[in-house]
């Protein structure tokens, strides 16, 4: 795209032709005040929060709707400025409430910062305020306070321009005006929690957060939706070890700026029913002895030259990592196990939006590593040892119980507890991916990160050194210290990977496959 | 003193039928514009200086000229037919008594810009001007002056009446557009404008009743003859509507540039009573008003009274006599910008039923000395940081009261009533 | 009467713009349908003949209820909210059902410079009711309204879709007695 040189408050910066004010004020590091322009949403010029002094124009103009072009000076440090934005901003507390106290928007509040940097009147709104509805369920998911609405329209063109669905609308007029749904027409598309995340402000809010945190005490981290196979990219938030919710992270390759609602409520296994310790035959024991009792299974196995009595199944649930190092586990440490695995969920709605009908984050990687995804070709014929990585087959799956029983053992690593769990002889906890680096491949080839959040839970370890630790009673090692450690070995040993390298995945991924090197879509 | 331009079949008997129009050389200057090329017609209007009368008050002739003469899109007309403006009454006339001179006006614009649809937009309340203006388009059709192929060279042109529902922000051009979409009458972002991207996306000209109607008198006078009447830089004729406390209020065709004491004192018959002519707000409820010394001693065109501070606006005449408290009057006039505004831009929705509770307050003789100021400083912050100029439309009259009455507002501070009428007035919040 | 406008109620658990339900679902005539049709002819797309269509069925049905929005916007294959925010928007759709003869008196400055508050007393006197109300025989509702542009006549009101003024307290009572006999 087309360079152009412009100015932000004397700076001179270089930005893409065609941004507007307020996109190129952010590269330059000045931020504009604003409610309603939202990237995803486009420019509505309503809230009017953004008013600029651009050079050789006389009145003030709004930021969201200016454009850049070569050579253009504009100004967001004016006395003029400063108070006129000062100005709107009281015009919208003329009639806000002023709840934040018991407002669970209160830390990520547009009108709270703005207030901060620049407002300072209060007494001067001495006239009675208007009262509108106040925490009125509008869906099964988000809830309305209409009091603190700044009528940003941002909820109303999510549901127009994005799902199509138009719940959301603004009604009356003037200082009337109020934002709504229709009666009896609940706001319950499949995003419907994506206009929380648009509301600027407390009007919008999620039923299954409000209140069960301040959200000032959260800590963020990058991650992807495991929901489906898009693989929204999210940012994950936690505090004390427990995750609280998932938000839209922007990837436009992926997901733009939003994820659905089934997809922000899959980080419930992260917290709960969680297996953190080793289980054996039902009694908790040390990580350690517990990994000596399948290493040395696994190690009768290949000295007895009966490799092909172990079998590993796998799962797209799991990240490629786990996924590779189960394959040289079974290739390599065993030489001639058999691996593979596959779809044991069942098929989810897939729309014309993101969702997949595919319910696992990983079916791209366990294909692109050449891994079978028939569990009968696995399982058929029993013999020594069952290495189950990942997910529940059994819970999934009952029928499959017949087949597990054709073992000897039968070993699961996993981070919860589940049927597969309390089935296994041996289950060992595993990290999921809010404790790990790692990686998933999405639908369409997208190489994407995740980023560890949180320290592991218990005696939870990342997959590969659990397969590691097993491998080294067989007088074998992976020697991967860390995930960069392992994607060198991948790089080189796996075709469909060869392009791509871990270093230079970035925020939003990278294509495989694409024949480019992966750096030329990141960010 | 008047002229009579626009206003000449007012009074014939059945001046709205065809019939009586025809008789009066009705729908000859279609024939004559047929036979111009529209290039022509648009330098034409450009030379008799018309200029827009539904308020803003923009060069009909160069506003045709914004119009892409190549566009793959039909092109649009939107006839302002909306009248809200508070003290306008002047396109119902035309509406009433002349709806052919309309369909006249939009047939010949048409042709000039390349239009291939026209729809006349025209308020809800109104009743019959509604029924006379789809009477005469009904009939228009049926002699053949509307439709297809009109000049036997294959111009094409459809005109819809078009119904509002009760709305002051409809008159608004964009907000008019906005409602012909069948959407909510919320004003545009500007750029892009009409005449680019309007209604349907497509190309589009929005003019008033009153400019529209001027356009057959054009053709067939010439321009030259247009200018005769008015200034060099205000030509032509303006429809005055008058109301308030004059003898005789009601429709004034006059020349531009006659002196306000002429059209007051001599054609509307002076106050009532007898009584002096405190203010004046001479071109509709949005402009500035003036005293009524100011009034008396300005000329009606728009160079002088943007001289004077004001605005010619829609030509909607308000004269307010003595005894008038303009407290009071600023807080009827504030009750409409707050019922009125469309509701999207902060500074409007917020600052009009802020400013109004606050003239609410001080006419009720509850204010406090300090809400003066504190209104011109809430006018300043709403005047120039919005979408459309309602917001100003609403600033701009209260500024103009405050500083031209400062000391009736003052000494209603602390009265607890009144202190002109000696009681207050019950306003309402509206019912809808 | 207030002395100056007080916010509205508190309206939480209702909805944000009040519209009453009729109790049965409606649908246009033929001779109505047939309109509606050369009404989309009018206009390139469906939601353009939003307006129009909302006026017929107004005519129609009396007033603009739930059951209308819902018809309306299969009509117009328009999401329900939609119609919902157009009705709520402009004046001149009733939300509710309105008496025979639905008088709006202006109390614009033109009308009130004339008297408009004294015509607007009486009214409500001679009605017995209050602005946004109905008598109890459904005949008079009566309303306040914006300028009309009819203020050479003021103070004026619309009685229907009919101008009337100028009135004075007096008028105003004769023209609602008038009115009476010719309602029933
Ligand atoms: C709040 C507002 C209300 C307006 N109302 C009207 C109106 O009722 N009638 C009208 O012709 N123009 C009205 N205008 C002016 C129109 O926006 C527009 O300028 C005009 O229709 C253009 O026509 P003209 O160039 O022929 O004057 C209004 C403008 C504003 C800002
Ligand atoms: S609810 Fe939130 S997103 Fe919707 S209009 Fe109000 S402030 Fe904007
Ligand atoms: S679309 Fe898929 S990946 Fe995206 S949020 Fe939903 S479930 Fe998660
Ligand atoms: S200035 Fe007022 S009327 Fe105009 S667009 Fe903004 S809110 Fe609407
Ligand atoms: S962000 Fe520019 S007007 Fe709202």
């Amino acid at each position: 795209m087309a360079k152009v040189k412009i100015q932000v408050n004397g700076r001179e910066v270089e930005v893409d032709e065609g941004l507007n004010l307020i996109e190129a004020a952010r590269i330059a590091g000045v931020e504009v005040p604003h409610f309603c322009y939202h990237p995803g949403l486009g420019v509505d010029g309503n809230c009017r929060q953004c008013l600029v002094e651009i050079d050789g124009i006389p009145k003030l103009q709004i930021a969201c709707n200016s454009f850049v072009k070569d050579g253009l000076a504009f100004r967001t440090d004016t006395e003029r400025v400063t108070r006129m934005q000062a100005g709107v901003l009281e015009f919208l507390f003329l009639n806000h409430p002023l709840d934040c106290p018991i407002c669970d928007q209160s830390g990520e509040c547009l009108l709270q910062d703005y207030y901060i940097s620049n407002g300072k009147y209060e007494s001067r709104l001495d006239t009675d305020k208007r009262h509108k509805r106040k925490a009125v369920p509008v869906g099964p998911r988000v809830m309305l306070d209409a009091e603190r609405c700044v009528l940003c329209s941002r909820c109303v063109r999510f549901c127009d321009k994005v799902t199509g669905t138009g719940e959301m609308r603004i009604v009356n007029r003037g200082n009337r005006a109020e934002i709504t749904t229709y009666p009896d027409r609940p706001l319950e598309n499949d995003y419907s929690l994506c206009t929380v995340d648009v509301c600027p402000v407390g009007a919008l809010t999620s039923k299954d957060f409000r209140f069960r945190k301040r959200v000032w005490h959260l800590q963020s981290a990058k991650s992807l939706c495991t929901g489906c196979s898009r693989g929204c990219n999210v940012y994950m938030e936690h505090e004390g070890g427990k995750v609280y919710r998932y938000r839209p992270r922007e990837n436009m390759h992926v997901n733009d700026f939003w994820m659905c609602d089934p997809g922000r409520l899959t980080y419930t296994p992260l917290n709960d029913e969680r297996l953190d310790v080793a289980i054996v035959t039902g009694e908790e024991r040390t990580l350690p002895e517990s990994i000596e009792q399948v290493g040395t299974w696994i190690n009768i196995a290949v000295a007895s030259g009966q490799s092909d009595s172990v079998a590993v199944l796998v799962s797209p649930q799991s990240s490629t990592e786990t996924l590779y190092a189960a394959k040289r586990f079974a290739k390599d440490i065993l030489g001639g196990a058999r691996i593979g695995g596959g779809n044991v969920r069942p098929a989810g709605v897939q729309d014309e939006i993101l969702r997949r009908a595919d319910a696992n984050p990983n079916s791209k990687g366990l294909e692109m590593l050449g891994l079978s995804a028939d569990p009968a070709a696995v399982l058929s014929a029993g013999g020594t040892v069952l290495l189950v990585i990942d997910d529940d087959p059994l819970g999934m799956n009952p029928d499959l119980a017949g087949a597990f029983g054709k073992f000897e053992h039968v070993v699961y690593l996993g981070s919860n507890e589940n049927a597969t769990s309390a089935k296994a002889e041996i289950a060992l906890p595993i990290t999921p991916h809010s404790e790990c680096d790692g990686t998933f491949v999405n639908f369409e080839g997208r190489v994407q990160r995740f980023w560890k959040a949180l320290t592991p839970r218990g005696d939870s370890l990342w997959s590969p050194t659990i397969m590691g630790r097993i491998a080294e009673f067989t007088g074998q090692e992976f020697g991967w210290k860390s995930v960069r450690d392992l994607w060198a070995d991948l790089q080189k040993t796996e075709d469909a990977f060869a392009a791509i390298d871990y270093a230079s995945l970035g925020e939003v991924g990278a294509a495989a496959g694409s024949g480019q090197p992966a750096s030329a879509s990141a960010e | 003193m008047e002229i009579k331009r626009l206003t000449k079949n007012f009074g014939n008997p059945e001046s709205w039928t065809l019939a009586a129009y025809e008789k009066t050389g009705g729908y000859q200057m279609v024939k004559k514009a047929f036979a111009m090329d529209p290039e022509a017609i648009i330098e034409l209007v450009k030379q008799s200086g018309l200029r827009g009368r539904g308020g803003a008050g923009f060069p009909t002739g160069m506003k045709w000229g914004f119009v892409p003469k190549q566009s793959d899109k039909p092109k649009y007309l939107c006839v302002n037919a909306d009248e809200s403006e508070p003290g306008t009454f002047k396109d119902r006339y035309l509406l009433e008594h002349d709806p052919h001179a309309l369909v006249e006006g939009i047939i010949i614009s048409c042709w000039a810009v390349g239009i291939r649809y026209a729809y006349i937009y025209i308020r809800g309340e109104f009743g019959l001007p509604y029924y006379r203006i789809e009477a005469a388009v009904k009939e228009a059709y049926e002699k053949g002056y509307l439709g297809s192929n009109l000049n036997g060279k294959g111009f094409d042109l459809d005109v819809t009446v078009h119904r509002g529902a009760g709305a002051y922000i409809c008159g608004e051009e964009t907000g008019l557009i906005e409602s012909l979409e069948g959407k909510k009458g919320q004003p545009r972002l500007k750029p892009p404008f009409p005449a680019v991207v309007g209604v349907f996306g497509c190309p589009t000209v929005v003019n008033n009743v009153e400019t529209i109607q001027s356009i057959p008198w054009i053709i067939e006078h010439g321009a030259e003859e247009y200018r005769k009447a008015g200034t060099e830089k205000s030509p032509g004729t303006k429809l005055f509507s008058v109301s308030g406390h004059v003898k005789r209020p009601g429709v004034y065709e006059i020349p531009l540039g006659l002196p306000c004491k002429t059209l007051v004192h001599d054609l509307c018959g002076g106050i009532i009573d007898g009584k002096r002519q405190k203010a004046n707000i001479v071109g509709g409820s949005s402009v500035p008003i003036l005293t009524g010394e100011e009034a008396d001693n300005v000329d009606l065109d728009y160079e002088s009274l943007a001289a004077a501070g004001t605005m010619l606006g829609s030509g909607g005449m308000i004269v307010m006599d003595e005894d008038t408290c303009m407290v009071w009057a600023l807080a009827v006039l504030l009750k409409f910008y707050a019922h009125e505004s469309c509701g999207q831009c902060t500074p409007c929705r917020e600052g009009t039923g802020w400013i109004r509770n606050l003239v609410y307050r001080l006419e009720a003789g509850d204010g406090k000395r300090e809400d003066l100021d504190k209104l011109l400083s809430i006018t300043g912050n709403m005047m120039g940081t919005t979408i459309c100029v309602l917001a100003d439309a609403a600033a701009m009259p209260t500024e103009s009261f405050i500083k031209k009455f400062r000391a009736e507002f003052e000494a209603h501070v602390g009265a607890g009533r009144c202190p002109i009428r000696g009681k207050s007035a019950h306003f309402l919040a509206h019912a809808h | 009467m207030q002395p100056y406008a007080k916010p509205n109620l508190d309206i939480a658990g209702r909805e944000a713009c009040h519209v009453e339900s009729m109790g049965h679902s409606v649908a246009f005539s033929d001779a109505s349908m047939e309109r509606f049709r050369h009404l989309l002819t009018r206009y390139p797309n469906k939601q353009a003949a939003l307006l129009p269509t909302l006026w017929m069925a107004q005519q129609e049905f009396g007033w603009i209820s739930t059951e209308v929005i819902e018809y309306v916007s299969e009509l117009l294959e328009l999401p329900p909210s939609h119609v919902y925010g157009v009705v709520s928007f402009y004046t001149m759709y009733y939300r509710k059902p309105m008496g025979k003869y639905h008088i709006q008196l202006c109390t614009n400055l033109s009308c009130m410079l004339m008297g408009g508050s004294t015509v607007l007393d009486a009214l409500q006197e001679k009605l017995g009711i209050g602005l946004g109300e109905t008598t109890a025989d459904g005949m008079f509702s009566l309303d306040e309204v914006e300028c009309l542009a009819a203020c050479e006549m003021a103070p004026c009101c619309q009685m229907n879709d009919e101008y009337h003024g100028p009135l004075t307290p007096e008028s105003v009572g004769r023209f609602v007695d008038e009115l009476r006999a010719r309602g029933k």
